[in-house]
């Protein structure tokens, strides 16, 4: 067994999340701001050099319609990495709030608010979100909505868990006997306290959320034509891996492999930091 | 134990009733209808209108849902105009090949998921501990359809080893072990790569904060070798929890895995849904939430009078 | 505890590699033909998926066959022959000896019964046959059946009787007063025929697990010549890319090869060879006249224009990599009524521009505007699940923003989509369509033939030259009459273009090298080779001259 010594201030960022946050910040960067500085289009067509191998003139090669594949994949970053955010974000605004509501109050409308909960878990997840995304109008917004309203059921719970531990410590209690009102303690006492909790999820949030994309695109109902999205773009040139344009098909998938990884690498170095502060 | 029991029984009649509600809800308030798949695309509005009828769609909503909900009591779960078969029938044809499908994928990530947690925190820090989490980080970042394409790729076309999709054999009906097992190698190594990165992590993480606990501590402090026995008793504390986490992962083992059972030409209740939901196929969708639903509860209330034998802590509650 | 693993892990993996060499092992003879979705039923009368309707043309014998010519083969029909007397408007249909599965004779009466049903209104069918002209049906004998129409129409035998008519037996599905609502609601809910059906045609199911595979054998009360092959097998696999995986592994001997895999289809492995023929859908882009934004697509010059804008031969040659054929006017090249007298819009980006230019649609930046109204248009697709609709709609939208004209692209998921068109909730619609055997439009461009009415004319195209060419050639006498009605018709429409029209389609399918005896017909309902029944593996170069 190896010693931990818990006595450090702060946790220390291995190796694993300095690279991963690395990533994400050239991610973020290469996505945001080269389309615009690099007049890289990712809409013209040039039919005469459809799917041609890497150059000078492109440095990812073309795709099926002659398009720049580097645009295309720096577009579509912006594209996913947006989806991923917005729809960790609402995921974890609704589940925070239900939750957070849920654990304080406790008594009948926890119970009821859980039973919700329970419903919505007895069906797969998957299910929903096919449905959802099957049915609604593929709009990026909707499609934001119907990842993030299909993925705040766990958040909630583990929100709820932690609030209902939260709750038992006595500021609280010294709180309502100076007779702050209900909301104002659930917002600025109780969740904040939950901050390292809703800070880690929300990161494992955006990993997934971005490989729902991908998935929800790979069977048509994600991120539609003409839009890129490292999704459609990946699962596209599915069939190029037979025909050998590897060009069409590696960038996506590395692309999305890395940065999900990094969110993930981010996500587990702060529940690691979390549970080296946390008193046992 | 008896009243933990009853009282989770209990609590489940309110959830299938909501479950029956949410997916009737769902059902109809989307776009599009059954009608349009069923009459074809060269259909008049009389057709049309004359289908909607026969379908008993053009009754109030509420009518519908406690039609359904008494054909329901009866045991009858509808019959599926799309695919001229009663729902029933399609989810027993695919439920057991779904069951067999996640149940392999689940027995091979819980097979390979603990030993290697416990092995990653017993060598914390050192190489073995930084490769390996590499290895999960990877894994788990994965699109599964991406990994399954590469699988089918390397090990049914270039190498050869394994076929690319289909139940078995179709040289008989009768169920062929050997060729089972073929087919179910590579859908299962696809989706357990994903939760054997999942679970490993929580049960390297769980060992972790068990060996932290000051009983541990004092045991290895008063000289007990930090051997089979002291682990025995920390691998045990930290599983406990981890039969939560395998409860969440019940929902999966009923609903299939659209995308893998598409790659791999696996006819389970996943491609049965997805089918179901392009089709609008209201019948089979409805039967299949509801069953599905009932399954989970089912399997959660399980888990739960598990967790309370291994847990007594929990049973007082 | 380590060796342990690794002796577990190295055992499975025996286990399975060997397993693996036996999971495949299948009879070399027999011919693995592969679907992307495996039929949901197989009564012709309510089923709707394609795979269906292929295994009903394999264990049903239809009352006319179509050869790969789209004309009546009478060799494989039920119908030994049909007289058409009274100026077209009297049918007599003289059929052979033949007998169920269950050995009951086929007569006059199940086809009597079949038509009878066909036009059921309850009946939850995918079918749209057109027997509204028919004034009597009768069975004059066993083996004659006669039909009277009220007016001559050449559009009946090959797309109402030939097409669409496959007889059931009487017997089996006609326990109820014909055109009742209890007849309906037995045939729409009757899973037992629809799993197992009687059957009439050369092959008979032996074993299916649903959407997995099926084997079909010889059916021996056949009333024909047996199938060369004794039996064959389909298997379903959803994902396109697994499927050609699946040929690529030997696991698969037949199958549709899509345009996006064409392009590098020489890289398969194994002993193939690959077929290409045209089939008959037909892709196009229609416009909703009674939209007010897009008032200007009422102007000729307009449509025109955007035909001349497109560069229809990169659709066809590159997106679609050669399995498409362009289309000029309503009806395919390959159809025998095509006629090659009319104007080609060949791709010409300055001519489209001059066109609008005239027309007074001036350039205000990158698009084009008259008296403040922009030349502006949605185009919606179903192209959601669909890579290659896809790429065609934003090669349009490209292709039209090229010549002023702004596009915006909707694209949707294909239910969503038929609803939109039904509704006429759309400004112009990448839509395809299936035209009969002969070229029938009175439903999709007739006036009256609103979606309103009954009819598909979902853009609310209204030009009264075009209804009365379709008239005419609906209603023509004799064929040469039809055929002077069916020119006048394309040329009329190549020049208003109810429709912008883009391509008809093209099949591409890999087979054994050795396979002969493959039926390529453009009706081809599931994308693959028909007339299993002739399918034959040639002899061996070596057998042959050993014979001589």
């Amino acid at each position: 067994m190896t010693d931990d010594a818990p006595k450090r201030h702060g946790p220390r960022l291995t190796a694993y999340a300095r690279a991963g946050i690395g990533w994400i910040a050239v991610a973020i960067v290469a996505c945001v701001l080269v389309p615009l500085a690099a007049h890289l289009s990712a809409t013209n067509t040039d039919v005469a050099n459809a799917y041609a191998a890497p150059s000078f003139a492109h440095w990812f090669g073309t795709d099926g319609l002659g398009r720049d594949e580097l645009a295309r994949l720096l577009v579509g970053g912006r594209i996913t990495l947006s989806v991923g955010a917005i729809a960790a974000a609402v995921a974890m605004v609704i589940g925070t709030v239900y939750g957070a509501l849920s654990g304080y109050y406790g008594g009948w409308p926890d119970a009821v608010m859980m039973r919700v909960v329970d419903v919505f878990l007895s069906v797969p997840t998957l299910f929903l979100l096919l449905f959802l995304a099957a049915m609604f109008h593929g709009s990026l917004v909707a499609l934001m909505l119907v990842i993030g309203g299909t993925a705040w059921l766990g958040p909630a719970r583990l929100v709820r868990g932690e609030v209902l531990s939260i709750k038992e410590r006595l500021y609280v209690e010294a709180a309502r006997s100076l007779g702050a009102d209900d909301a104002r303690i659930i917002f600025l006492h109780v969740v904040p306290n939950a901050a390292g909790t809703i800070i880690t999820t929300t990161t494992f949030m955006v990993a997934s959320a971005m490989l729902s994309e991908t998935a929800l695109s790979f069977l048509g109902i994600g991120v539609r034509a003409p839009t890129p999205s490292w999704g459609n773009l990946l699962s596209s040139a599915q069939s190029d891996l037979f025909a050998g344009a590897w060009w069409l098909i590696a960038p996506p998938g590395l692309a999305i492999l890395a940065t999900v990884c990094a969110f993930n690498f981010v996500g587990d170095w702060l529940r690691e930091g979390r549970d080296i502060e946390t008193p046992a | 134990m008896t009243q933990f029991v009853v009282r989770r029984l209990l609590a489940a009649i309110p959830t299938l009733a909501g479950v029956a509600l949410l997916a009737f809800v769902l059902i109809h308030i989307a776009p599009g209808g059954p009608v349009a798949a069923l009459v074809g695309d060269r259909a008049t509005p009389v057709q049309i209108a004359q289908v909607t009828h026969s379908l008993g769609l053009d009754k109030p909503l509420y009518v519908q849902f406690f039609a359904w909900l008494s054909a329901l009591a009866h045991g009858d779960l509808g019959f599926s105009y799309v695919r001229q078969a009663p729902v029933g029938r399609l989810i027993a044809e695919r439920l057991p090949q779904t069951l067999l499908l996640m149940g392999v994928a689940l027995l091979v990530s819980v097979a390979i998921a603990i030993p290697l947690g416990v092995l990653q925190a017993s060598r914390r820090r050192t190489r073995f501990d930084r490769i390996a989490s590499l290895a999960v980080f990877v894994a788990w970042s994965m699109p599964t359809f991406w990994f399954g394409t590469l699988l089918i790729a390397l090990f049914a076309v270039t190498l050869g080893w394994f076929p690319v999709g289909g139940l078995q054999t179709i040289d008989t009906t009768a169920f062929d072990w050997p060729s089972r097992i073929a087919h179910l190698v590579l859908p299962a190594t696809t989706l357990a790569i994903v939760q054997i990165a999942g679970w490993s992590r929580y049960v390297r993480g769980s060992m972790i904060e068990q060996l932290r606990e000051d009983w541990a501590r004092t045991a290895v402090a008063k000289g007990l070798a930090p051997g089979p026995v002291l682990f025995k008793h920390v691998l045990r504390n930290a599983l406990i929890p981890f039969i939560t986490l395998l409860g969440n992962s019940i929902p999966g083992l009923f609903g299939g895995a659209v995308i893998t059972e598409s790659i791999f030409a696996y006819p389970g209740m996943g491609q049965l849904f997805w089918q179901a939901a392009l089709n609008r196929d209201y019948a089979t969708l409805l039967g299949m939430t509801v069953i599905t639903g009932v399954l989970v509860i089912a399997g959660n209330l399980l888990a739960d009078i598990l967790y309370g034998v291994v847990d007594p802590r929990v049973r007082y509650d | 505890m380590k060796r342990a693993i690794a002796a577990l892990l190295a055992c499975a993996m025996l286990t399975a590699c060997g397993g693996a060499r036996r999971a495949e092992t299948r009879d070399p003879n027999l011919i693995v033909t592969a679907w992307i979705a495996g039929p949901d039923g197989l009564n012709p009368v309510t089923s709707i998926s394609s795979a269906s309707t292929m295994v009903e043309r394999l264990i049903f014998s239809p009352l006319v066959d179509l050869g790969p010519d789209m004309l009546p083969r009478w060799s494989t029909s039920l119908a030994r022959k049909v007289d058409i007397t009274d100026n077209g408007r009297r049918y007599v249909i003289h059929l052979r000896h033949a007998k169920w599965s269950d050995g009951i004779p086929l007569d006059a009466s199940d086809v009597v019964f079949t038509i009878r049903l066909m036009m059921n209104p309850d009946l939850i069918a995918g079918s749209a046959s057109d027997f509204t002209l028919m004034t009597s049906l009768r069975a004059l004998d066993a083996e004659t059946v006669e039909i009277r129409l009220s007016k001559p129409s050449p559009p009946f035998l090959p797309n109402s009787l030939a097409h669409d008519t496959i007889p059931l037996p009487r017997h089996v599905l006609g326990k109820y007063a014909p055109g009742s609502k209890a007849e309906a609601d037995f045939v729409n809910t009757d899973a037992a025929f629809s799993q197992n059906p009687v059957i009439s045609g050369p092959f008979r199911i032996e074993r299916s697990v649903s959407d997995a595979y099926m084997i079909v054998g010889r059916n021996p009360a056949y009333w024909g010549p047996p199938s060369i092959m004794p039996r064959f097998a389909f298997r379903v696999y959803p994902q396109q890319d697994s499927l050609y995986a699946a040929v690529d592994a030997g696991e698969v001997d037949v199958t549709d090869i899509p345009p996006n895999l064409w392009r590098v289809h020489d890289r398969l492995r194994g002993n193939h060879r690959f077929v290409n023929w045209p089939w008959n859908v037909t892709f196009y882009l229609l416009p909703n006249f009674h939209d007010p934004h897009i008032a200007f697509i009422k102007e000729r010059a307009v449509r025109q224009a955007m035909e001349y804008a497109l560069n229809r031969t990169f659709i066809t040659t590159g997106i679609m990599s050669g399995q498409a054929d362009i289309l000029d006017g309503p009806i395919p090249s390959f159809s025998p009524y095509h006629d090659p007298k009319i104007r080609r819009y060949t791709y010409d980006p300055a001519k489209a521009r001059a066109l609008l230019e005239d027309a007074g649609w001036k350039l205000q930046g990158s698009f084009r505007a008259k008296n403040g109204v922009p030349l502006r248009i949605t185009l919606t697709t179903g192209g959601a699940t669909d890579a290659i609709a896809s790429n065609i709609a934003e090669l349009i939208q490209e292709n039209f923003r090229a010549v002023g004209i702004d596009c915006i692209l909707e694209n949707e998921e294909l239910q969503t989509f038929f609803q939109d068109v039904h509704d006429s909730h759309f400004q112009l619609a990448l839509r395809g369509r299936i035209p009969g055997p002969y070229p029938d439009d009175y439903q999709s461009f007739a006036s009256d033939q609103t979606h309103a009415n009954g009819g598909n004319n979902y853009g609310f195209y209204s030009n009264p030259q075009i209804d009365a060419a379709i008239a005419t050639a609906r209603t023509a006498p004799n064929a040469a009459d039809a055929r002077r009605a069916l020119d006048r018709y394309q040329e009329l429409a190549n020049e208003d273009l109810p429709a912008i029209f883009l391509y008809s389609n093209r099949l591409g399918a890999v087979v054994p090298a050795d396979l002969q005896g493959l039926d390529l017909t453009p009706l081809a309902p599931a994308a693959l080779p028909m007339g299993l029944q002739f399918w034959h593996r040639a002899k061996k170069a070596g057998a042959r001259s050993a014979a001589q």
